[in-house]
Order: structure tokens, then sequence, then C-alpha cells
């Protein structure tokens, strides 16, 4: 009777250490040490899948949940728009430093600065972060990203 | 301290593994001539003992036939299997690995407490102690099954998020510091030292037949685990080694399968269906109750 508790004792130390020791290992890493000296922090988005070089890629960064719901261009954190070009685009917002940021662009093909649709159809080309596919609508707790380099895809539903 | 932190590409890891394994094995050849010689001096040198030294080796060579050629796929692909399971992300460093080597020994300590104690292991491992002499070409004596036992005992620290060919080389770094400790020629080291880590003294203890000294000091590197869950015993009385019934056999094929044919005979001899799966799963030192004698239940501890 005692020795069976003693060898259950023991196990579960065991265990314990075996989760002490994993934990431990998991925060040994080099990329937790060049985080702390990584002096160009910020956002960097990788805008892939641009059908053509017309007009600009037009993104809106939020830290509000509502202002990234209703698509509020007043309420953004950061704001961008940069020429087009086929394939893929590497756009930085260097002094987005904190997060978590929602990402919400669309391709201003005929540049009147206005996400073109008809009867609810896009017409141009647009991608959110943390979407899985062209009618996902991810809430902001799902299209959240933190820092470093996030890719989003620009669907076209038109072609 | 970046050297610590700096990530080890798996490959290069496991070309130091197959380094330090390949040189171990040959050095430890030079060294069992230096003991050989002992035993010249020592007039203990007989047909029995070379006998023993070279079946020794045949075990060996059937262990890695069956490890490698067998075993290896259904470790590898059970391996890969857990890491879809990991838990926490853990990145290969020196760091990382260290701990890991730790931790691979805290389970092979119940790995090795498992093959004691439970008898189907037993079977296997009783191989690796039926030797009656102590010498570095013991440390390779194993039994057919005895890559088995491994694959259950190391899976959790997949699941917790080591990479399995990190678990592998810390399991083959505990098992190389282990064949170093197969020796009679190196007393006791300083006491600091036969304190914390497992040493020649303390594996003599492990494979000594006398009353104190079995089940004990099962650790691989570490002796400390032996401290804490109370397995321990020290180097006192001359050790007599071996099992507490001997096979007295050279021959490997006896040697190799002396344990499987124990246990079958308890299994058959064993009256019922709980006293047979008591012979399998029981301490190897239960033995089944006469036929005819048994009693309804079977007898409390």
């Amino acid at each position: 009777m005692l020795s069976t508790i003693r060898l259950f004792v023991s196990l579960t130390v065991s265990f314990f250490i075996l989760a002490a020791g994993a934990w431990a290992a998991s925060t040994l890493s080099s990329h937790a040490a060049a985080e702390n000296t990584n002096v160009s922090a910020g956002l960097t988005l990788q805008v892939t899948d641009i059908r053509n070089d017309k007009g600009k890629i037009i993104v809106l960064v939020f830290d509000d949940a509502a202002a990234f719901q209703s698509d509020d261009v007043n309420k953004a954190v950061a704001y961008q728009e940069v020429n087009a070009a086929q394939g893929t685009l590497e756009i930085d917002f260097a002094n987005l430093t904190e997060g978590p940021y929602a990402v919400s662009l669309f391709h201003d093909e005929n540049g009147d600065y206005d996400f073109n649709m008809v009867d609810g159809y896009p017409l141009e080309g647009y991608g959110i972060s943390g979407a899985s596919g062209p009618l996902d609508e991810p809430d902001f707790q799902k299209a959240a990203v933190t820092l470093g380099t996030v890719t989003i895809r620009v669907f076209y539903l038109d072609s | 301290m970046d050297f610590l932190l700096t990530p080890i590409p798996l490959p290069q890891l496991t070309d130091f593994e197959t380094w330090v394994n390949d040189w171990v094995f040959v050095l430890s050849f030079a060294f069992l001539g230096v003991e050989l010689v002992r035993y010249a001096v020592q007039k203990r040198l007989n047909w029995s003992l070379l006998g023993d030294t070279i079946s020794n080796y045949i075990t060996f060579a059937g262990f890695i036939v069956l490890n490698y050629i067998v075993l290896g796929v259904f470790y590898l692909a059970a391996y890969f299997y857990f890491q879809q399971f990991a838990l926490f992300d853990i990145e290969t460093n020196l760091a990382t690995v260290a701990i890991c080597i730790v931790l691979a020994d805290l389970a092979y300590y119940w790995e090795h407490r498992f093959t004691h104690r439970v008898n189907v292991a037993w079977a296997t491992h009783t191989v690796h102690h039926s030797s009656p002499h102590f010498n570095i070409s013991v440390a390779n004596r194993f039994g057919p099954m005895d890559g088995v036992w491994p694959i259950f005992f190391h899976a959790p620290l997949i699941v917790a998020g080591f990479d399995p060919l990190v678990v592998l080389f810390a399991e083959i770094m505990v098992q190389t510091y282990q064949t170093i400790l197969h020796t009679e020629v190196i007393g006791k080291l300083p006491r600091p030292f036969e304190f914390f880590f497992n040493t020649p003294s303390h594996h003599r203890v492990h494979h000594g037949s006398n009353a104190q000294y079995l089940d004990k000091n099962y650790g691989g590197v570490f002796i400390i685990w032996d401290r804490m869950f109370g397995t321990f015993a020290k180097e006192e009385e001359p050790v007599v080694y071996g099992l507490v019934r001997p096979i007295n056999s050279v021959n490997p094929v006896v040697i190799w399968f002396h344990g499987f044919t124990r246990l079958g005979a308890k299994v058959a001899h064993a009256p019922g269906l709980f006293s047979k799966l008591r012979a399998i799963l029981g301490p190897p030192e239960w033995e089944p109750p006469e036929r005819g004698t048994r009693q309804r239940f079977a007898p409390a501890e």
C-alpha cells in the first residue's frame, strides 16, 4: 500500500518535471532573443495574387473591432495607397508597433478611391487578414495579426 | 550566451550522434582489451568468460539487425505520429537539447524500472542481466525486444514538443553514457559526482543479484532519480553479478530467448486466467500458486 502511494507520487512528480522542462525549453528560442533586439519592428504586408498593374492597392489597418467591422476610413490607425503591381507587393507599416491589428484592402483598378460593387457583388479585388477564402468575412478576433510579416491574398470575383 | 540559443540543424545533430556512437563502440573494444589483460593478471580469464564475451556481441548483432531494419521504421513512424500532438513549440538548440537529455533520462528511468518490474518486459531485459560477469562487452548484450519499450516511455517527450530526432538523439546519448559504466576497473568517483551521476559503482549494484541490490539504481545518466524515488542502493558488500536464477550458459540462442521460455513456462504453469495475466504483467519474482491448491482469489501481496 505504502509502496503504491510512493509509486503514484513519484510518477506525478515525474510528469510535473516533464511539463516544466518542456515549458522551459519552449521559452529558449533564438526567435525570442532576436525579438528583443529587433529595431525594425512593425507590420509588413505581403499582398499576393494582384492581377494587373492598373490603379492602386488601398490598405486600411484597424486596431478597433467596431471600426474594422464597418470599414470606417476615419477610424483606421493606418492608411496607405500603393501603385498596383502584378503579382506580389510588399507594404510596410513601420510605425505600427503594438497590435493586434486587422487589415482590409482592395485593388482600386479604376482609381476612383471607391470599392466598386454592382448589386453587392464586388467588381474589384479585395483581401482581409485572416480570411481563408473569398467568401470568408472574419471578425476582428480572427482577422487580428500581430507584428511581423503577414500575407494577404487578393481575391477577384468578376473574373 | 548566444551559442546556447543558436538553432542546430537536425542533420548536424544526427551526424554527431553517429560519430559519438561509432567512436564509443570502437574505443570500447580497446577498453575490453585492457579488461581482458586485467582478468588474465587476476587469473580469472577462462573459456566461459571468453564465450560469454563473444556471445555478448552476437546478441548485439541480432539486436542491431532487428532494431535498425524492422523496428527502426516503426520507431520513426510512431515518433512522427506523436509529433502532431505537440503541446509546446520547442526550437532545437544547445539549451533545449540539454533539457531534452535530462528529460529523456527521466523517461529512461521509468522505462528501465518498468522492464525490471513487469514480467513481459523483463523477458527481454533479462538478457542484459544474464551475464555473471561485468565488463564493457556486457553493455552491448541486448535482448530481442529491448528496442520496443523505449517507444512508449519517450513518446511523452514528443507530445511535450521536442522534435522526434532530438528525442532519439537524447535517448542514444543516455544509452551511450551507460555503455562506459559497465566495468570493474573504475572504483568510486569523487563524492559530488557519485551523488548526482550514475557511475560504474552504482551500475555494478544495478547488475547485482545480492538481495539488497535487486531492483536498484535504474538511472541512466543521473542517479538523482533513484535517490528521489526510493530505488537507490550504495555499493557496499561485493557484488555477485547476474540473475537470481542463473542461466549457466554462454550459448547465444539460450541467452537471447531464456526470458521468453521462462515467461512462457510461467504462463503455461499458472492456473486460470487471472494468474496467467499476473504471470505476464506481475513482477518477475511472483510465482503462480501450485495447481490444485489455487484459491478463489489471487493471494494479496
